[in-house]
């Protein structure tokens, strides 16, 4: 076994420990957390990756959480539904926002950089409409309930223990997200390790290069914003599962830019670090609003004086990203690699490891 | 370059993240017996409201509403022998805010006193269901009847516009086939008003112009000269007062003859301090289920003092939503002390059972009285009529007293 390999199995196994040793409001974080991390892991494979800017994130999120919603809810009087197996709604789904993102490919393979920026924000606002004003498929303003997945739902007859430790909701949650999160990771190693991710590289650093090299280019940039958009629909179902319920104003163009600065923060078109970064947006407010009495210039509550959590929380990661683009471009995880450099590694161990140059070189700036 | 422990350092990381804050905060556990929020000598509700996002200045009127109310109460001995405290925090209008800070207070207070914002209201509202957490919600729409926990504290927007309309024909000279126009925000506080004006026209023989607005939208010239050209005098808006500032003034500056009638969404004393004030004195009237700060009723009255003597310097920004978040504590009050009456113990069952046990909710004039006994039913339907006067408390003076349309006192909304 690897130490890699090891590594990845350690931090599972503490990842998995998680419920019995925290409790439930933390837990909810780090579904919240692995959520978003799953739809960072798309954002991060199409633009470290493949270097492909898109801010319509948050339309394939959509895509997934309603997807699933539909899908998996009975019809009723206000809206519509298929009432198929949460198992098979969640994968349909995944599907869903693939074939949303395949539709939208013709134009994401064309276009590069800003330009594809600003076609993808028109999705959007195209969502937001389609949320609000198909109430049978959606809704409408008010959203709908989402189904829970059958057996890693809240008893109904109150709370339950295993080996001493309250199980509710949020501890059975816990670990189909885990092993979303986890198969996300893998495949997401799969392709970078690959010739896609190569590909994929090969088009981010020099298009002109990749063609004649013999990368079909515009193929290959319609792929990552496919594998993208299903990443973002497995996200999306787990988001609509944390939270419970699907309303439009989730989908906003708000979400999109959190999860830029995700992948920013984190470190661009690394797995690791699109999940770290996620972890960092998503759980900074409700971190700084925790301890916000032990906190200077924060204000205990709303009215005190200082500047209130979620503001700081803003203000925090907008500083992180501008922080990771003057020091470190490969975000948190190019600090976590720079410390083993500086720590003269003990001798005996093999010398750098060859076998994984492709994934680690990946890490420039588009 | 490659080191394994890049990942292994990342993933751990990650989890640390999640992990260090979580070892500090043992589960507060072992209160079994008790209510969460609920001791021997104090009760605790939680508040969930904006500070931070568009409706900071609603949420800032309604905590100063609800402070003099409970310091007041508290200093005269509580509710059920308990002084009553505040859990407060800030979503900043974003649901996924929401979401998280619900659930950090949740374990820690009886009851929500304010849930504000539509949206997180449906983001929370199978939440709240699961919780059985009987909830405040500052938003009028009929849309949340359907959730037995949530108590709207006044007349649904769809009730008001009914109400509006029959206003119109009485008094201003709206007349049976007529055209009328009404501008309404996307979403759920637009389309419950937009369910309203519906069926009145429809039973007062009317011609119903709607035009749907964004939240984005902030100049209204084209939706209000395209109503003038179709021959409408009266508009009735669902908009923010941002919107009606606009809207107005477009009406003002080219001398149509246009009235508009709006609810409480649509007005903030603000206006009165810009360049809209002489067309808002003009054209605009509000009707609310919430009395006018500067109404003569008690309550109100009683109010006024107590802002001039506890808290002179917010005199300028109090409003509506300062009697609102006052007569809020007189409605929590009530279903409180229903709640532990004969000295039973305090749990959020209770409190629901008690919630729905109240016929009429009296809060000495400052919101219509309330029935909440028939669940999913309207609580109130009657509105008063108000119009903005830059020289009162609170910008607006009442020019009709309670009241309800014969329509508005029968009418169901669907869903």
């Amino acid at each position: 076994m690897s130490r890699r390999r090891l590594a990845l199995a350690g931090a599972v196994a503490v990842a998995a420990a998680a419920p019995f040793l925290i409790d439930s409001f933390w837990l909810q974080q780090g579904l919240f957390a692995m959520a978003a991390a799953v739809g960072a892991l798309g954002l991060t494979l199409l633009l470290g990756q493949a270097g492909q800017l898109s801010l319509g994130h948050s339309f394939f999120l959509a895509a997934g959480a309603y997807g699933y919603t539909f899908l998996a809810s009975g019809a009723g009087p206000r809206a519509g539904g298929l009432g198929l197996s949460p198992y098979l709604a969640a994968p349909l789904a995944v599907l869903l926002a693939g074939l949303a993102g395949l539709l939208f490919s013709p134009i994401a393979a064309r276009l590069r950089g800003i330009y594809l920026g600003i076609a993808t924000l028109g999705l959007v606002f195209l969502g937001q409409h389609i949320l609000a004003n198909a109430p049978r498929l959606t809704g409408g303003d008010n959203g709908r309930s989402v189904p829970p997945l059958p057996g890693f739902d809240a008893d109904p007859g109150g709370v339950r223990y295993l080996l001493n430790v309250e199980w509710g909701r949020e501890q059975k949650l816990w670990y189909p997200f885990l092993a979303g999160l986890l198969l996300a990771y893998l495949v997401f190693q799969a392709i970078a390790r690959s010739r896609t991710g190569r590909a994929l590289r090969a088009v981010r650093d020099r298009e002109l290069m990749a063609g004649i090299v013999g990368v079909p280019v515009t193929r290959f940039k319609a792929y990552a914003f496919l594998i993208s958009s299903m990443y973002a629909g497995l996200g999306g179902v787990l988001v609509a599962l944390a939270f419970r319920r699907v309303v439009p104003e989730t989908f906003g163009i708000t979400l999109s830019i959190e999860y830029l600065a995700m992948v920013v923060i984190g470190g661009l078109g690394i797995a690791g670090g699109a999940i770290a970064g996620a972890a960092f947006v998503a759980c900074l407010p409700s971190v700084l609003e925790r301890y916000s009495d032990l906190l200077p210039g924060l204000a205990a509550g709303p009215g005190d004086a200082g500047i209130s959590a979620p503001v700081a929380g803003k203000f925090l990661y907008g500083a992180a990203v501008i922080a990771v683009l003057l020091i470190e471009p490969a975000g948190l995880a190019g600090l976590a690699r720079r410390r083993p450099r500086r720590a003269p590694a003990p001798a005996a161990t093999a010398p750098p490891a060859t076998e994984h140059t492709p994934t680690d070189k990946e890490v420039s700036h588009p | 370059m490659t080191r394994p422990s890049v990942r292994l350092g990342t993933v751990l990381f990650t989890l640390t993240l999640v992990t260090t804050g979580c070892a500090t905060t043992k589960p507060t556990g072992g209160g079994a017996a008790a209510a969460p929020g609920v001791t021997a000598s104090t009760i605790t509700l939680g508040v969930l409201t904006d500070r931070t996002g568009p409706f900071a200045g609603a949420g800032a009127s309604i905590e100063l509403g609800r402070r003099l109310f409970w310091e007041a109460q508290n200093a005269a001995g509580g509710v059920c022998g308990r002084t009553v405290q505040f859990t407060v925090k800030d979503h900043g209008y974003k649901t996924d805010q929401a979401v998280a800070t619900y659930a950090q207070i949740k374990d820690n207070v009886l009851a929500l006193d304010e849930l504000l914002g539509s949206p997180e209201i449906a983001a929370l509202s199978d939440t709240l269901e699961q919780d059985k957490m009987p909830t405040m919600a500052v938003s009028w729409s009929s849309a949340l009847l359907a959730n037995p926990y949530v108590i709207v504290a006044g007349t649904t927007y769809d009730v008001e516009m009914i109400n509006a309309v029959d206003w119109l024909m009485r008094n201003r000279g709206l007349a049976k086939g007529a055209a009328i126009g009404h501008i309404y925000l996307e979403g759920d506080y637009g389309s419950n008003a937009l369910a309203g004006s519906t069926a009145a026209a429809a039973a007062n023989g009317l011609t119903l112009r709607p035009s749907q607005i964004k939240s984005t939208d902030t100049d209204l010239t084209a939706q209000v000269t395209a109503l003038h050209n179709q021959g409408v005098r009266f508009v009735l808006l669902s908009t923010s007062s941002a919107q009606t500032a606009s809207a107005v003034s477009v009406a003002e500056a080219n001398g149509f003859d246009m009235s508009f009638v709006g609810s409480n969404p649509s007005f903030s004393p603000a206006l009165l301090a810009g360049p809209a004030r002489a067309a808002m004195q003009k054209r605009y009237y509000m009707v609310a289920s919430t009395a006018p700060l500067s109404s003569t009723a008690a309550g109100p009255e009683k109010l006024r003092a107590e802002i001039n003597a506890k808290a002179p310097d917010q005199a300028k920004s109090a409003g509506t939503f300062t009697v609102y978040g006052y007569a809020q504590g007189m409605i929590m009050k009530q279903i409180l002390e229903a709640a532990c009456a004969g000295g039973a113990e305090l749990t959020r069952d209770r409190v629901l059972t008690a919630f729905h046990s109240l016929t009429t909710v009296q809060t000495d004039g400052l919101i219509a009285p309330l029935d909440y006994s028939k669940p999913g039913q309207i609580p109130a339907r009657q509105v008063f009529v108000a119009r903005p006067d830059a020289t009162v408390p609170g910008g607006l003076t009442q020019v009709q007293g309670l009241f309800a349309a014969a329509q508005a006192t029968t009418f169901v909304p669907k869903s």
